[in-house]
């Protein structure tokens, strides 16, 4: 019984019932109604018409390019997450703070804006636009470009979990391996790893979630072609726009139910990580876009 | 005991700092610093007349009010309904009270695409909810009511999120200390709990419109997008993009950054002057 | 294996941690570093190992068996280190723990899985754990954790032996039991052992030589009972064990503390000069008549005889309080009580002179 609990009960029976069936509501009007809606409007004109929606070669492709931008997102803002917490957490050096700070600016940049500044960078009249069509090579609205969009608004969520707890880690292992004649890969994979596996997953995990959920910036950078350039997001906004409902909220129901998972995933690890809610809470304080 | 104070972290003996240092500085200036350059040094090569022009059109305005204020309404009300969320979700023991819990991160880890197609279905006239309001006159989907349901419901799970440890790091002896003293539990509450929990309040509420002001996602499908009244600043920018307005896209693109900067910036210093008033930390 | 550090100084920031010091330990030693907080015995530890880097220094060097390793890291020069937390690793079992030296050997030098399982095995049975091998290190009391670390260190075979305050965090009971453990293990296996610890006691009794720093100095560097008996200097005195102290001056070839007048040997030491007197306790006697030796007048304020000595403490004439110790026996034949008045005469003290002031 926390103390949290205890205290809990010094409130009268009345207003514990009231103030629950407020955020009940609160929660089931703006939480649970639109998901519902999601499942609901996906299986409106019944079950084999919902599958159908998964037959259209679009919404395969959709998918496909959904995962392989996942697929390099992912693994990349994992590498760095790696060196950066390993290069602030061990280690003193001037400007740490800022570096810190500096990392954590595509969560403070809209989505919109995180796409607009790869447009500028190579899009047809951006810096590089001349360069590239003279080699023949396309980012924008091609698949580098809804890559390069993604792994902006997706690059700081590794990090964010692994730094605050390495720095909280003294080095002591650390030491202790090097003096026993480990090299530094050696200690990072024998002894730093291991200490901060669930931190790293749940770092992918919601890593994973935003980049194949990521709309904005891709809408941006991907020229809506269908068949070629479209994630599954930007799918589910085609056929909206083509009023075609069911195919819609079919493919946002896939979506929606990695999100349900997702939550299932951070649920089971918030246990393992033994920290505080708001450490777990999917980096509420940092997500502003 | 001896030296623990002078043991700092020192380069020299574990291995990787240039290497590591080296990558982390490559990777975030490549992917993140100089893009973002590359915006405002666009805005640079635009003359200031052409700039200022761009972000006082009356359209570009009109959509930062809309963005604004909707979003500061979403704040407002997730403060107070948050607030509520926190402190049940803590205090009380009620069935179903883990699975609520998870469900407060559903805006983060829903795509914002199926959250606007979602709320949109729900609010149009024909939606479940949208015929209640239209009974009585009330047009939501496609108006800036409905923009200010989406802003809230991007905005919930920064204010619960926040309030959560906050409430749990309340003192039960402070409680306790005041009801000796003669408190009711009202007063209790409004001079004892809500003070202590205002930090976090405002570092939460703060994050809701900072993160609603850049929304794009969950808005776009139930605002409508009718320039000048139910335009976003997101959506302006997009618009402008589309007729390759790259200048003016990136004007406005400038005013949000700023804008978010700002918010980020006071955020922490709200964190700071309340920490230091408290001497401890502010959410 | 001889370890020799030379002309070792290290400054962080603006506080200079080790000023210019120099020790030599033999092969085979058991050495402690003793001091209190600050005085710069981890750091020359820490330097030793490899762990720290110490100022630039053309006549600063780090020797072991007269073979510089001052630009070796810690990994290369095989020491084994004991940290003072332990530093096991979470994620590892004890037999992984102490293996782990073995396992991230280059492929050429790395022994085969099975040699790595005998030596291990053969730790575990030195320290006495061979049933909780397959333990983690949270599953372990402090003791345990404290033997395993000796046995990670012990695994590599290192030249020499540092140990990081190695029973700081225990506490008393097991401190003592595992401080005969370390003594009867060093003699057993002969590493040449450096130890740090601020418990005086504790380096009295284990360690074949004590080397007292203080300040980033070496005070004194002696066997324990040249250390305890024969201090150079009021810090050694104080910091090993209790102490009397008074103040007086010196006159006329005398030492004059109050009541109390000694011989003082060097009759070079001009009048006036400020000197102060420290006796043991266990070197003072009380008696209720003043037999014609050196005594002071002294009133007996309390007395505890529950231990295995009486305590006795007093306060004198000329205000100082004394604590005089005694066994049982001569406690009951001078049989005195408090409020009592007695005379206090001693056996043994040193005189140290104050420093000239410039």
């Amino acid at each position: 019984m926390s103390p949290a609990d205890s205290m809990g009960r010094r409130d009268p029976v009345w207003l514990r019932a009231l103030l629950i069936a407020v955020a009940v509501l609160f929660l089931g009007v703006f939480l649970f109604l639109p998901l519902l809606t999601v499942f609901l409007e996906a299986f409106r004109k019944g079950v084999s018409a919902y599958f159908a929606s998964f037959n259209d070669p679009a919404a395969r492709s959709a998918i496909v390019l959904t995962l392989v931008s996942a697929g390099i997102a992912v693994p990349c803002n994992l590498m760095f997450g790696l060196f950066a917490s390993w290069a602030i957490a061990k280690f003193e050096f001037k400007g740490k703070s800022i570096l810190i700070t500096l990392i954590d600016l595509p969560f403070a940049v809209s989505p919109v804006i995180s796409g607009l500044i790869y447009v500028l960078l190579f899009g047809m009249q951006g810096w590089f636009g001349p360069w590239l069509m003279a080699h023949h090579l396309q980012i924008i609205f091609a698949v580098p470009g809804i890559v390069l969009a993604t792994v902006f608004v997706t690059f700081p969520f590794v990090a964010r979990e692994l730094i605050p707890l390495m720095q909280e880690q003294d080095t002591d292992e650390e030491q202790a391996a090097i003096s026993l004649g480990a090299s530094g890969f050696q200690t990072f994979w024998r002894v730093t790893l291991p200490n901060v596996k669930w931190a790293l997953l749940y770092g992918v995990i919601l890593c994973n979630a935003r980049a194949m959920g990521e709309y904005g910036a891709v809408s941006v950078v991907s020229g809506h072609i269908r068949g070629k350039t479209n994630t599954m997001p930007l799918h589910v906004e085609i056929l909206y726009n083509e009023y075609n409902f069911v195919a819609a909220f079919s493919v946002a129901s896939l979506l929606a139910l990695l999100a349900l998972a997702t939550l299932a995933a951070k649920a089971l690890l918030e246990r393992r990580l033994q920290a505080a809610p708001s450490a777990v809470g999917l980096g509420a304080e940092d997500q502003l876009a | 005991m001896s030296m623990r104070l002078f043991r700092f972290k020192n380069h020299s003996v574990l291995p990787g700092f240039g290497l590591t240092l080296g990558i982390t500085v490559l990777y975030l200036s490549l992917i993140v610093l100089i893009p973002l350059s590359a915006l405002f040094l666009k805005t640079a090569t635009t003359t200031w007349a052409q700039f200022w022009g761009t972000i006082t059109d009356p359209r570009a305005v009109a959509s930062y009010r809309l963005t604004f204020g909707t979003s500061l309404v979403g704040a407002l009300v997730n403060a107070i309904f948050g607030f509520v969320v926190a402190w049940t979700l803590v205090r009380y023991r009620f069935p179903g009270r883990r699975i609520l819990d998870a469900a407060v991160d559903l805006p983060f880890a829903l795509p914002t695409a199926v959250s606007g197609i979602a709320l949109t279905a729900l609010y149009a006239k024909t939606g479940w909810i949208g015929r209640w309001f239209d009974l009585w006159g009330i047009q939501t989907a496609f108006s800036p009511l409905g923009v200010a349901i989406a802003q809230t419901f991007i905005g919930l799970p920064f204010v619960v999120r926040t309030l959560q440890p906050a409430i749990q790091d309340l003192d039960a002896g402070m409680e306790e200390a005041a009801a000796t003293l003669g408190a009711g539990r009202f007063q209790t509450f409004s001079r004892v709990i809500l003070p202590f929990l205002l930090p976090a309040m405002l570092t939460g509420a703060s994050m809701a419109f900072a993160r609603a002001l850049g929304e794009y996602g969950s808005v776009v499908f139930i605002s409508g997008n009718m320039p000048m009244r139910t335009e976003i600043s997101s959506l302006l920018i997009v618009a402008k993009l589309e007729q390759f307005d790259y200048a003016g896209a990136t004007a406005i693109a400038v005013v949000l950054l700023v804008a978010s900067f700002a918010l980020m910036l006071s955020i922490n210093l709200v964190q700071w002057w309340f920490s230091n008033r408290l001497g401890r930390e502010a959410a | 294996m001889s370890i020799e550090a030379r002309s070792i100084s290290k400054t962080f920031g603006d506080f200079r941690a080790l000023r210019n010091v120099s020790l030599k330990v033999n092969d085979g030693e058991l050495v402690a570093l003793l001091g209190p907080s600050g005085s710069g015995k981890t750091t020359l530890l820490r330097i030793i190992a490899g762990l720290e880097e110490p100022d630039p220094n053309p006549a600063g060097a780090i020797l072991f068996n007269d073979e510089d390793v001052t630009a070796s890291r810690a990994g290369q020069r095989r020491v084994g280190f004991v940290f003072q937390h332990y530093a096991l690793f979470r994620n590892m079992n004890v037999f992984d723990n102490i293996a782990f030296g073995l396992r991230v050997r280059p492929r050429r030098s790395r022994p085969s899985e099975a040699e790595i399982r005998q030596k291990v095995s053969e730790l575990l049975q030195l320290i006495h754990l061979e049933s909780l091998a397959g333990r983690f290190p949270s599953q372990l009391s402090g003791g345990q954790r404290q033997r395993v670390a000796l046995a990670r260190a012990l695994a590599i075979e290192p030249r020499v032996l540092l140990l990081d305050e190695p029973f700081g965090a225990l506490d008393a009971k097991v401190r003592h039991a595992l401080r005969r453990w370390l003594r009867r293990l060093h003699d057993e296996i002969h590493v040449t052992s450096l130890f740090v610890t601020h418990d005086q006691e504790e380096a009295l009794e284990v360690a074949d030589r004590v080397v007292v720093m203080r300040d980033g100095r070496i005070e004194q560097d002696g066997t324990p009972n040249e250390v305890y008996h024969h201090p150079s200097s009021e810090f050694v005195m104080d910091f090993l064990g209790n102490v009397n102290l008074f103040h007086g001056r010196i006159e006329s070839g005398k030492a004059v503390f109050g009541s109390l007048v000694l011989d003082h040997a060097d009759r070079q030491v001009p009048d006036g000069r400020g000197a102060r007197l420290f006796v043991r306790p266990f070197d003072l006697d009380l008696n209720r008549e003043q037999n014609g030796k050196p005594g002071l007048k002294a009133r007996v304020m309390r007395i505890q005889s529950a231990g295995a000595s009486v305590r006795i403490e007093l306060l004198a004439e000329s205000g100082e309080a004394l604590q005089v110790e005694m066994p049982h026996s001569r406690f009951r034949e001078r049989a005195v009580a408090p409020q009592d008045d007695v005379f206090v005469t001693l056996s043994n003290a040193r005189i140290f002179l104050e420093e000239l002031k410039k």
